[in-house]
């Protein structure tokens, strides 16, 4: 079996049923996928044992031509959407970091030496917000930590 | 106006108040404290909680409270508070052990920023048990002088008291200890056997050999015209007291983690377990919620006195 395959064609119907590898796809990029064509066509997903299914049936009429070109934009889409899923993931520590500005900038947060960041574990003197003299912010685990050194 | 689910109802966003774990981290080890090592490094990041609270605001939602860990040692929290003020959170709940108050600076900013429910870990009434169960010797002087900036701000901080084996027979002396300084409203909260604590279970008693303890803190509660609430504990462990008992689901709390989200009253340390022999008791869904499970897998239900509207209504199981 085809990691990704058409399982069913009907162009007098205009429907198609294809399946794919669940272990190669993680879901959320079939839900992306999916979602790019819903413009194009009716999608249902299921799965059956190790595989997603998707059935399609355009909106317009498709013959078989056209059935099997979108199932190659399908599998396209997939790969795409993969990838962008990687990419995002590498990148979510910075897209937060920038998010996080962003919106306390929006919001009218201090900036400067009122960063909105946690308090820095490693740096436990370092919380910022105020004098704290007593060292009452500092969290306990940079305390066990020192106690242990 | 948007709805929210929560156990197995739909409510506006409007009646919920969305409680955001914001981390787990803390400045103190309590010893009955359930939060593990592991817990304790899951903060969730200030971009997530400002989207959580931007769509909340969004649906309708106008009370956030900030849970922990403790949630003043986090760099940013005050600002986040001032931005949840601005766009029209309008109660606004920051539980706290209280050592950060004993500054009268962060008091002030606190209030300022727009924190509006002061809800204060009291663990005792006296230096030696304070510093014994926080685990840090000044503790108590700390926070006592947190309750006084705060008093000094017109804020009316409220104690929550955990009921455990060291504590119990000491309620009704912390009630007055800290009513006298200004705290009017007392919620009894029951020691949890749950992560960190669970092995831990010389911290919880039975309750019926904590009853009288628990009973004298109601009683000097109303001599000195404060309130005291208990949480967790199933009306027919306190007979006779109903006026004492809370019912969890009328806050209405979402919790909010960095794992999950989730009612509160469904929550592990919530009570949420009935028995067989709660069956037929006219309590039953009503304003008890059931025991703890930490609570029943230690103790059983023997001590449960359930109130059976007829007697046909008595399951048999416990007949």
């Amino acid at each position: 079996m085809s990691q990704t395959q058409i399982d069913t064609l009907d162009a007098a119907t205009s429907t198609m049923t294809l399946s794919l590898d669940m272990g190669l796809y993680p879901r959320d990029v079939l839900y992306a996928a999916a979602y790019v064509f819903l413009d194009r066509a009716y999608v249902l997903l299921d799965r059956v044992d190790s595989r997603y299914v998707v059935h399609l049936r355009g909106k317009q009429k498709l013959d078989e031509t056209a059935l099997r070109a979108m199932a190659g934009e399908f599998s396209n889409e997939l790969l795409a959407q993969a990838l962008r899923l990687r990419v995002a993931k590498a990148n979510q520590k910075i897209i937060e970091d920038i998010t996080t500005l962003a919106i306390a900038g929006a919001g009218g947060m201090p900036s400067g030496d009122r960063d909105p960041a946690l308090v820095d574990l490693d740096q436990p003197g370092e919380d910022g917000f105020l004098d704290d003299p007593l060292g009452i912010a500092e969290p306990w685990e940079a305390k066990k930590k020192d106690a242990a050194s | 106006m948007s709805t929210v689910k929560l156990g197995t109802q739909w409510f506006d966003y409007a009646d919920v108040l969305v409680d955001v774990m914001i981390g787990y981290a803390c400045n103190v080890q309590c010893d009955f404290c359930s939060v593990t090592d592991q817990m304790r490094e899951e903060n969730m990041p200030l971009a997530s909680v400002m989207a959580i609270l931007s769509d909340a605001r969004a649906r309708g939602a106008t009370k956030v409270a900030f849970g922990g860990g403790e949630p003043t040692i986090r760099k940013g929290l005050l600002p986040l508070v001032r931005w949840c003020r601005d766009r029209g959170y309008r109660s606004i709940k920051l539980p706290s052990n209280g050592l950060m108050y004993s500054y009268k600076e962060y008091a002030r900013e606190a209030v300022d920023a727009g924190v509006t429910d002061f809800n204060l870990s009291l663990m005792a009434h006296t230096d030696a048990l304070y510093a014994r169960i926080m685990g840090r010797p000044d503790a108590f002087a700390l926070v006592n002088q947190g309750v006084q900036n705060l008093v000094a701000l017109k804020q009316q901080p409220i104690g929550d008291l955990i009921v455990k084996h060291d504590t119990w027979m000491h309620l009704a002396d912390s009630v007055e200890y800290w009513a006298g300084m200004g705290v009017r409203r007392f919620n009894l909260w029951l020691v949890s056997l749950s992560d960190r604590n669970k092995d831990n279970l010389e911290s919880l008693l039975p309750v019926s050999t904590m009853r009288d303890g628990i009973f004298a803190a109601f009683e000097r509660g109303k001599q000195l015209g404060v309130t005291v609430l208990s949480r967790h504990i199933p009306l027919c462990l306190l007979p006779g007291h109903a006026e004492h008992m809370a019912d969890l689901r009328e806050d209405r709390v979402l919790v909010v983690s960095p794992r999950a989200s989730f009612a509160l009253w469904e929550s592990k340390i919530s009570p949420s377990a009935y028995t067989a022999k709660c069956a037929g008791c006219v309590h039953q869904h009503g304003i008890c919620l059931g025991l703890r499970r930490d609570y029943l897998d230690r103790y059983g239900d023997g001590e449960l006195v359930p109130e059976y509207a007829t007697a046909a209504a008595r399951a048999p199981s416990a007949a």
